[in-house]
């Protein structure tokens, strides 16, 4: 706009020329003054009471929002997820139970026992029977990252775990609460694991508990990320697995737990082909944003493994114990010994995955391999951190000798930290470091 | 010449003063309420007799009618705007009112009140600027409503930018750019007036 003109126009628009008002229009607007002048002012009332509508109209429907969030929650927790797997903090309560092994007798027992209930109820009341001590743990985690459990385990241990059976060792992480917390009714033998002859179950259990080299071997299943890298198994899977579970008076080590195959609810019957003892995976950090597990099983010595198959939800590939890159892996069948890595569930896929496997000619599947609860780091509690910690700490004093200067500082640390915290697990780490640094002198 | 500080003084005592009108009309003094008509009825009815385009019976009539307004609507006033500020808006939509009325809308443009030619000398050219007014206001009156209230409270109700503003509920920004653009409209009107 051309400004000469928008001052011309302003001129124009102000210039406009107002002669005075009637002469009379004072008096009349005078006059049209109200005689009761006198006002009250109610604007203040009026606001207030329209601020507090206002407010009530915000804040209930605010209660409603949260109170139906609450609800919702609520009726998800209580229908739970058909198809996808539920993570739930769950941590096994370890039994102070007697580190003793049992006898030969005791797990032949255990196994006929196993076999003639075939009933989730016989392996949960085993649990309780024996249960490891805290001291076991460090050589439960070395021995599981050795691979070479047998050698490794004290001579009077060995000798009461030898006689226990696979299924045992597998079954007996198992603690009371969680077989309490589930208690699913027996169901009837003619519909539970029918694959399996009850003769040969006694004929297997027995032999395996005599082959079986250690109860510890059996946590040895260790879970390992999707690059293979070993995470140290701090939750665990539990599936059903082989007939050969006997009565489990396996240790349970202090990791995190995970369970997996689903227990059939109260009242309904297990499907057929499921085994009735159990199998372990370890999982630890368990990679879980990229919607994958990878677990490593550890297969024990004297379980005839010649075929392993995970249906439904990614390939199984095996590799030697102490593999722990996924070009080590390999395409072979498991051997004794041997660890099978494979995908335990994908939280993108529809199914649940299948574990089949044989073990002493008998075949076992597994259905629904579903970890219904994954144990993370975070959230375990302390003293299991601090047990996991000790035990990977002993494995490295082991492994890798240290300086023995540095061993003397190392001792001097942790004799301050017992002194400081005092705990069980910080204790035994400086008995390690110092028994390390002893040893150091020696050679 | 009058100085800034002077004019600043000026606003602050009739500040003071609407202040004391107010109070004083609350507590039902008939005197201060006849101070303040006296005080306010020249501007009200200038604005509305710019609006009504020289119509002085008109705009006696729609001031009589704003003040009747503005005591009963008294208690409604909170003080945010200046008291004279809300009264021009009185008048302003009592106007508004007045030409929305079907009977009423054709007596600004009845040819019988328009000014007739005058024989006397000089009397062409006050013609010609008297035509030259009406086809201004005619345009502002043409103009959007927010543009309209804009430019008759500047010009037509010699309200501040910040007073409108106020009165208004928005910035002083956008006043000025509510002006720019009736200046705009304005001029597009008159051309295509003269054309």
């Amino acid at each position: 706009m051309n400004p000469k003109f928008q001052k011309e126009l302003e001129r124009r628009l102000r210039q406009v020329e107002v002669p005075p008002p009637p002469a009379g229009l004072s008096q009349m607007l005078k006059s049209d003054i109200p005689a009761d002048l006198k006002i009250e002012r109610r604007e203040t009332p009026v606001r207030f009471w329209s601020i507090w509508g206002l407010s009530w109209q915000y804040g209930s429907a605010v209660v409603m929002v949260v109170a139906l969030s609450y609800v919702t929650l609520r009726l998800m927790q209580s229908t739970g997820l058909p198809e996808s797997v539920e993570f739930r903090s769950r941590i096994p309560v370890r039994a102070a139970a007697p580190a003793s092994a049992p006898t030969g007798a005791e797990a032949e027992t255990s196994a006929a026992n196993a076999v003639d209930a075939e009933a989730p109820q016989a392996a949960g009341d085993a649990v309780g029977q024996k249960s490891p001590t805290f001291a076991d743990a460090p050589k439960v985690a070395t021995l599981r990252e050795s691979g070479n459990a047998v050698s490794k385990l004290s001579d009077e241990k060995q000798r009461g775990d030898q006689h226990q059976g696979v299924a045992g060792r597998i079954a007996g992480s198992l603690d009371k609460r969680d077989l309490a917390a589930k208690s699913p009714p027996p169901p009837p033998p003619a519909t539970f694991a029918p694959e399996l002859q009850v003769a040969d179950r006694n004929e297997q259990a027995a032999a395996v508990a005599q082959a079986a080299p250690s109860p510890r071997q059996a946590t040895g299943l260790e879970m390992k990320d999707a690059d293979g890298r070993a995470n140290g198994g701090v939750s665990s899977v539990t599936a059903s697995a082989p007939a050969v579970a006997a009565k489990p008076q396996v240790p349970s080590t202090p990791e995190r737990r995970l369970e997996a195959g689903r227990m059939a609810p109260a009242g309904s019957v297990r499907p057929r082909n499921e085994a009735s003892s159990t199998v372990i995976v370890d999982l630890f950090e368990s990679p879980m944003h990229r919607g994958e597990t990878v677990a490593r099983i550890l297969i024990p010595e004297g379980v005839e493994l010649d075929s392993l198959t995970s249906g439904g939800n990614g390939p199984v590939t095996r590799a030697k114990a102490n593999a722990t890159t996924s070009d080590q892996m390999k395409k072979e069948v498991a051997t004794k010994g041997e660890r099978a890595r494979f995908m335990v569930f994908s939280g993108k896929a529809k199914s649940l995955p299948t574990l089949e496997f044989k073990s002493d000619g008998n075949k076992n599947v597994v259905r629904n391999l579903a970890t219904e609860r994954v144990e993370r780091w975070e959230s375990a509690p302390l003293e299991m951190r601090r047990e996991f910690l000790t035990s990977e700490l002993e494995r490295i004093l082991k492994a890798s000798p240290m300086d023995r200067t540095e061993l003397a500082k190392l001792a001097k640390l942790t004799s301050d930290l017992a002194e400081v915290s005092g705990d069980r697990a910080t204790l035994r780490l400086r008995n390690l470091v110092a028994d390390a640094l002893e040893a150091s002198k020696k050679r | 010449m009058v100085s800034p500080l002077g004019k600043d003084r000026e606003v602050l005592e009739f500040g003071n003063e609407e202040r004391r009108w107010l109070k004083g009309i609350r507590n039902g003094d008939r005197h201060i309420a006849e101070e303040m008509v006296e005080r306010t009825y020249n501007s009200v009815y200038a604005s509305l007799y710019r609006l009504c385009g020289g119509n002085a019976d008109l705009a006696a009539d729609l001031t009589q009618d704003s003040y009747r307004k503005a005591w009963e609507a008294i208690a409604e006033f909170d003080g945010r705007a200046k008291f004279s500020t809300w009264l021009y808006r009185i008048a302003y939509t009592t106007f508004l009112n007045h030409v929305r009325r079907p009977n009423r809308i054709n007596a600004f443009k009845d040819p019988e009140k328009m000014p007739l030619p005058d024989p006397r000398p000089g009397a062409e050219e006050a013609l010609e600027r008297s035509q030259d007014e009406e086809r201004l206001r005619e345009a502002v009156m043409e103009l959007p409503d927010d543009l309209r209230f804009t430019v008759t409270a500047h010009f037509w109700g010699a309200l501040s930018v910040t007073e409108i503003a106020t009165v208004e509920g928005i910035t002083t920004v956008a006043i000025r750019k509510r002006l720019k653009k009736a200046f705009g409209l304005l001029e597009l009107t008159l051309d295509k007036d003269v054309a």
